[in-house]
């Protein structure tokens, strides 16, 4: 039975004590036993003599025992024994397992241990005893007839008991208590006796004129007062034996007693008993009700509901409340008051019982307000409460659910008791209560100073309330309620009753309050509660509340189980002490007695990373070898762009970015760990430990002693930290990568627990499938064996430099050790790389024309194959040993910024057999160079050579070998040309030097130091049969692919002329040259670099190619004359039969005369040659293919006469100079 | 009067907090202050049981004492506006609730420091609720809010404490 059932004070209070040895297991299972059979009905009991509580006066009634096992505050409540006589405990029941103890013995030590119940009985279990009054043996299946036993003796108890009631003059509770009685203490103004209730009960009551004064005219009034005293008193009497029938069972009686003692109090305004009255009319009604027993509603609840049922209740009760006003049943009991000719009376079955309950319960409560007003006779809270709890019960034992589901669960629901009025929950929607209705209700207890009261009772008002909101599932407001009563019990936990009360109950109500505030979530391990955000206010103050209480009864392990949670997830609303308080007094304590506490944030480390030491030795890297690369990929469609390619090609030149994946590490190096934590808290964090997991512990370890000295490591508040730790190296990993991805901490010295590494935190986005709480990360890498280790000793260059001068060659060694003392080095490879290459963009071609390209890399491929060369090459370096090596280096060709050089080795061991990689070292030496210049080629000039010069003794320059050539037949006509060719020594020393052209070389000359010397060479010009215009420039690269550039036909073919003009010229000019010197120097000079590229003069001049499909040809008789001497200029206009078509169009021929010396055109008119006719002249090549000009010159100097056909110059102009 | 208003997330998680106080009025008093968080949060019970009412109007009129709740001014799209739903000693609470199911909750306590209990003057009140609402649909409508995150901005916090003493702070 509930602490505040609405039936509760129809409940005979039976206390059930433990004689004999008894397991407290069984014991309670024993009470259990006789809590389910806890109705006996009258029809079952002997009958007695008594008439008043005779079973056979109503034998459709019941008797329901309360069976508990504590008298917890019975004395405190003894002052209302009077008032409301069914909170005595009437019935004690002795429960016996053993014969130690005659049971008369037993009984009397019984009836002394508990002299104010009247009635004491004993129940053997297992044994037997013969059975007499008051002692029975029982078995599980007969205690039924226990039940009934016991009744029969309480009834009969009971009669005994109400006679001594008969004559004693009953008072107030507020008279018997005193002032130790906490009066109920309103928040708002308590009611006073409604006016019109007065003027209605005055014309009834002719004693006085108010509830209020009632005392008053009491006095003034006396006989009339002794009259209402008696009244009064009488009907008291007649509330108490109510009370006492709806003990003994017997419902109609007390119907009928609580109505008259009712209607006689209403009459005397009594209101505190008329309180009671009511109430127990209320149980009385409800009970037949349960019963189905027919019975009429009293005259005195149409008179006390009269207006507010009929005012405020048609629309909850609709058609029913009609029958009550409407009922055409006059009522019988006239004899009752004068005033039922007045009243209706109404049979139960014509009205709603539970919306009647609730009017009567609001006219009860007010009644009881209205007695705050007297001193003696008013109405004690925990009555107040207890009716308003009374009423909440039987409200929520049949509110309205909202959904079938929650009725039929809270029908067969384990936690509705056995004994909850389950017809009523047939009834009809319109019957019940809405859970607002009943939260309404409950809220009339938050009107009263509940902290007032006594604790015990604080205790059952909350918690029962707490049940109440339990059934109507109003979890929040059930959580209220809980924190209110542990915030009450709080400071009062020391007396050591609520002390044990409060141990045994704590689990549940906190766990249960956990769970209400949504303290279960776990941010820290699941996604999605860390995503959705709480009440972080309401959750740290519940789990302050918590820790506050288990504080109070020393429960160390729960203390520290909140403080975890409240530091793990609610860190960021606590203040700095809040969560150093929380640490030092409720954690860190508890770490000696609980050894499984582990660190509360999974996310303490969040970075680990292994690096080598800044001294170490470098790390050999896997190198392929064996297996031929096949990276020149036969390209089928050449003519295809591939932007694919690209990378391809890039990487000639891009620098390695080696992709490392895993960190590579000797085995027994040293290296140094680095470990970041995070600190999230407001207090300093200490590092106690630190150790690798059993796995990578085979691999890496921490250098000895190292932690020791490091730790404990502290992290300081909300910061970051990283701790650097040496660490070595144990075991090889065979060519596979080890992961490492957690370690061991422990912090604060307690359990060390295995942590991921946390680089990230994850985050909730909508759409996206992460589970994960964090991005973890983990740290690669390799030990591998030793390997040769190979040093540059010595060069004997000095500080690896050198000076040298452009054009020349120089030798040395460099000197090489192996430093390992067990492995050779057997896989060597020499590279050299110059600052020339190192300096070259990735697409350093790209944007370049192919003649410039082809300059650029040729240079390039002989820097790469020419420019140093290692001439002894060793296969092996044992270990131990050193090698000298000897190098050349060769700048004949090396171009002027080259500076630098390195020689680049790359070594490593390979083992016997078909190991396909190796791992693999670099040494690289570096040297610098100084470029000095020598001889260079300021200018090269090409002039056109008309006349034969003889090879005569004494001349300078002689054609006799080209015209020799021709003539020989070995090559066709194509003329002569000369090459002017300046040479300048830049060097300190003076120069022998011989130029060579082909066959041809100039005679050894002597040239001084910062001068320059003009070499002039006859060469033969090139004839068109070479087809340079159709001839490629090469490229030395292959695999490119150019976009188009852009070029015309014409400018490209312009190119190319020009293009093997100068190669031609390079391939046969040649320059040797010697210092004067003392350790003659001897060289030569590289033209490529000197050498601009050609103009289109210069080219018109070597290859007699046109492009015009005529060419002109001009010459005179002499080259020399006087001045007034006339000349005769021919130009005879040939077609060109390399040209392939030839047009008979009319074509424009215009002379240009030329002031040799100036090379500047002459006017039309001028001062120097006069012209017959006119200098341009319109022919038609096909007929007139001899053209003539006659010209006088008037002034001396010299001339050159060329000639434009279309706009297209010829070859060869003439010459004269005028003397 | 002092007041303490919360709007409060699907997943009963405030979204907004905010007291009202001005000078010349009492605030709450320290140990109040603490306890208002637990009233509005018992309060959400009442609000969940009057939001699936299939005719929430009807539940209070009938009986005798809850018979406040949107019993006045029920003619005019008052149905969000929940009224009074609750109280506690001294302390008076009301309730809006918007289709999204957001509840906007309010305590209310009286000047006297909660010897008598606190009046609610529904019309002020009911207009107060109406344009946080306004404001609060408002920030939905930004881009970068998440519904039933907490709203941090600055503008609504101020925009909601003028209309607290526009309509509250009287």
């Amino acid at each position: 039975m509930k602490e505040y059932s609405l039936l509760g004070p129809a409940a005979v209070r039976t206390l059930v004590v433990p004689i004999g040895r008894w397991e407290r297991e069984s014991f309670l299972k024993k009470v259990q036993l006789f809590q389910e059979r806890f109705e006996a009905r009258l029809v079952d009991i002997t009958p007695l003599e008594d008439a008043t509580f005779n079973p056979q006066g109503f034998p459709q009634g019941r008797l329901m025992f309360w069976f508990h096992t504590s008298m917890l505050n019975e004395e405190q409540m003894l002052f209302l024994h009077d008032f409301e006589p069914y909170r005595k405990t009437f019935v004690v029941v002795g429960l016996v397992n053993t014969l130690d103890q005659d049971p008369l013995t037993s009984l009397e030590a019984l009836q002394k241990r508990y002299p104010d119940s009247i009635s004491h009985n004993l129940v053997y279990f297992g044994v037997s005893v013969p059975e007499s009054k008051n002692v029975y043996c029982a078995t599980s299946s007969n205690v039924e007839t226990t039940v009934c036993d016991i009744g029969r003796n309480f009834l009969e108890a009971l009669s005994l008991y109400y006679s001594s009631y008969k004559h004693v003059t009953l008072r107030s509770p507020g008279a018997v208590g005193g002032t130790s009685v906490t009066k109920t203490s309103l928040m708002r103004q308590p009611a006073t006796a409604p006016a019109s209730t007065v003027s209605r009960v005055a014309s009834m009551d002719t004693s006085s004129n108010s509830g209020l004064k009632r005392s008053g005219s009491i006095k003034s009034l006396g006989l009339n007062a002794t009259s209402a005293d008696q009244q009064r008193a009488k009907a008291r009497q007649c509330k108490i034996l109510g009370n006492f029938q709806l003990l003994a069972g017997r419902y109609v009686d007390s119907l009928n007693n609580f109505a008259d003692a009712a209607f006689t109090l209403h009459k005397y305004h009594d209101y505190i008993w008329l309180g009671s009255a009511l109430e127990g009319l209320i149980i009385s009604m409800v009970l037949l009700s349960q019963l189905r027993v027919s019975f009429q509603v009293p005259a005195i609840v149409s008179l006390i509901c009269q207006i507010k049922d009929f005012e405020q209740l048609p629309h909850a009760t609709r058609s029913h409340r009609n029958s009550l006003s409407s009922a055409p049943v006059q009522s019988p009991r006239n004899s009752v008051s004068s005033m039922s000719s007045k009243i209706h009376t109404v049979d139960v079955q014509n009205i709603t019982l539970p919306p009647l309950v609730k009017a009567l319960s609001e006219k009860i409560l007010h009644y009881y307000e209205v007695s705050l007003l007297h001193n003696t006779e008013y109405a004690p809270q925990v009555v107040y409460c207890e009716h308003v709890l009374r009423i909440l019960n039987y409200m929520s034992s049949h509110y309205y659910p909202r959904t079938p589901s929650k009725r039929t669960a809270q029908l067969n629901g384990s936690q509705s008791p056995r004994n909850s009025i389950s017809l009523w929950t047939q009834d009809n929607s319109a019957d019940c209560f809405t859970k607002w209705e009943i939260c309404q209700f409950s809220n009339k207890l938050f009107e009263l100073q509940l902290k007032e009261m006594d604790l015990v009772s604080q205790i059952k008002i909350y918690t029962s309330l707490a049940c109440i909101y339990r059934d109507i599932e109003f979890h929040k407001k059930q959580s209220f309620v809980l924190r209110i009563l542990l915030v009450s019990l709080l400071p009062q936990l020391e007396s050591e009753t609520i002390f044990d009360f409060w141990k045994e109950t704590q689990d549940e109500t906190l766990s249960s309050l956990l769970d209400a505030y949504g303290i279960d979530r776990q941010p820290e391990a699941l996604i999605e509660d860390a995503a959705n955000c709480s009440w972080v206010t309401i959750q740290k103050n519940i789990l302050l509340l918590c820790i506050a209480m288990a504080s109070k009864i020393y429960d160390k392990r729960r203390i520290c189980d909140y403080s975890l949670i409240l530091l793990q997830r609610y860190s960021h609303v606590l203040t700095q002490s809040e969560q150093n308080s929380l640490l030092q007094n409720n954690i860190l304590p508890a770490i000696d007695s609980d050894s499984t506490i582990g660190y509360w944030d999974p996310f303490l480390l969040r970075n680990l990373q292994i690096m080598h030491l800044e001294n170490r030795r470098e790390v050999p890297q896997v190198k392929l070898i064996g297996v031929e690369e096949s990276r020149e990929t036969k390209q089928r469609h050449s003519q295809v762009f591939n932007p694919f390619k690209q990378s391809v090609i890039n990487s000639v030149t891009d620098q390695k970015r080696a992709l490392e994946t895993a960190k590579k590490f000797l085995l027994g190096e040293t290296a140094e760990l680095v470990l970041t934590f995070q600190n999230p808290f407001k207090f300093n964090l200490e590092i106690s430990h630190l150790s690798f997991d059993f796995e990578d512990n085979k691999f890496v370890q921490f250098l000895k002693n190292s932690t020791i000295t490091e730790l404990p490591f502290k992290v300081r508040a909300n910061s970051m930290r990283s701790l650097h730790l040496p660490v070595k190296f144990l075991k090889e990993t065979n060519g596979e990568t080890h992961l490492l991805q957690r370690l061991n901490v422990g912090v604060f010295g307690l359990k060390p627990t295995s942590l991921d590494i946390v680089l990230a935190e994850n985050f909730k986005n909508s759409g996206d499938q992460t589970t994960s709480r964090a991005k973890f990360g983990c740290f690669e890498f390799q030990v591998i064996a030793e390997q040769p280790e190979i040093e540059f000793m010595s060069s004997t260059l000095n500080e690896n430099t050198c000076m040298i001068l452009d054009g020349t060659k120089k030798s040395f060694e460099i000197v090489l050790r192996n430093q390992s003392l067990c492995r050779p080095a057997n896989y060597l490879q020499f590279t050299h790389i110059t600052n020339v290459e190192m300096n070259l963009k990735n697409d350093y071609w790209k944007n370049i024309p192919p003649d410039d390209l082809y300059d650029a890399e040729y240079q390039l491929k002989w820097m790469q194959k020419n420019c140093i060369k290692i001439r002894n090459v060793p296969d092996v370096i044992p270990p131990n040993t050193s090698v000298e090596l000897s190098l050349d280096l060769d700048v004949t060709r090396a171009s002027f910024q080259f500076s630098k050089f390195e020689i680049v080795l790359e070594y490593g061991y390979k083992p016997e057999g078909t190991a396909c990689s190796i791992f693999t070292k670099t040494l690289r030496i570096p040297f610098d160079v100084t470029l000095k210049r020598s001889l260079e080629v300021p200018s090269l000039e090409v002039v056109p050579l008309i006349e034969h010069i003889q090879g005569e003794d004494g001349a300078l320059i002689s054609t006799d070998r080209i015209v020799g050539k021709a003539a020989s037949g070995l090559s066709e006509e194509t003329g002569s040309a000369l090459l002017l060719l300046d040479i300048r020594n830049s060097w300190y020393d003076g120069a022998k030097l011989r130029v060579h052209f082909e066959d041809y070389s100039t005679e050894e000359e002597i040239l001084a130091s910062t001068n320059t010397k003009r070499f002039v060479i006859p060469i033969k010009r090139y004839s068109f049969n070479h087809n340079w215009d159709h001839k490629e420039i090469p490229k030395l690269v292959s695999g490119r692919q150019f976009v188009n550039s852009g070029m015309a036909q014409d400018e490209v073919t312009i190119m190319r002329r020009k293009f093997w003009c100068r190669e031609a010229i390079l391939k046969s000019l040649k320059c040797d040259w010697k210092l004067q010197d003392a350790s003659q120097t001897a060289g030569s000079l590289d033209f490529r670099q000197f050498l601009d590229k050609f103009d289109t003069r210069t080219v018109d001049i070597l290859y007699t190619q046109r492009d015009s499909p005529f060419n002109v040809e001009i010459s005179t008789q002499k080259s020399e004359l006087h001045m007034g001497e006339s000349l005769r200029i021919y130009a005879k206009i040939g077609y060109n039969q390399k040209h392939p078509c030839s047009e008979t169009k009319p074509v424009k021929l215009e002379f240009l005369i030329y002031n040799r010396r100036t090379g500047k055109l002459l006017p039309k008119s001028n001062t120097s040659i006069l012209y017959n006719g006119q200098l341009s002249k319109r022919v038609t090549p096909k007929y007139d293919s001899e053209i003539t000009l006659d010209l006088v010159p008037i002034d001396n100097g010299e001339y050159e006469v060329g000639c434009c056909l279309d706009s297209v110059f010829n070859d060869v102009p003439v010459y004269f100079r005028v003397i | 009067m002092p007041c303490y208003f919360a709007i409060i997330g699907a997943r009963d998680n405030p979204i907004y907090e905010a007291e009202f106080t001005s000078q010349q009025l009492n605030s709450f008093p320290p140990e109040l202050k603490e306890l208002n968080p637990f009233i509005l949060h018992a309060s959400l019970d009442i609000i969940e049981d009057l939001q699936w009412q299939v005719n929430p109007q009807s539940i209070n009129s009938g009986s005798g004492s809850g018979g406040f709740l949107r019993s006045r001014n029920s003619s005019n799209n008052g149905n969000c506006y929940l009224g009074k739903i609750d109280h506690f000693y001294g302390l008076a609470i009301t309730g809006y609730l918007s289709y999204g199911n957001m509840k906007f909750v309010m305590i209310h306590s009286s000047n006297a420091n909660g010897s008598t209990l606190a009046q609610v003057e529904d019309w002020s009140v009911r207009s107060f609720y109406q344009e946080v609402h306004e404001l609060f649909v408002k920030t939905l409508m930004n881009p970068f809010y998440k519904l039933n995150d907490p709203i941090t901005s600055p503008v609504f916090d101020s925009k909601v404490r003028a209309l607290a003493r526009r309509y509250l702070l009287k």
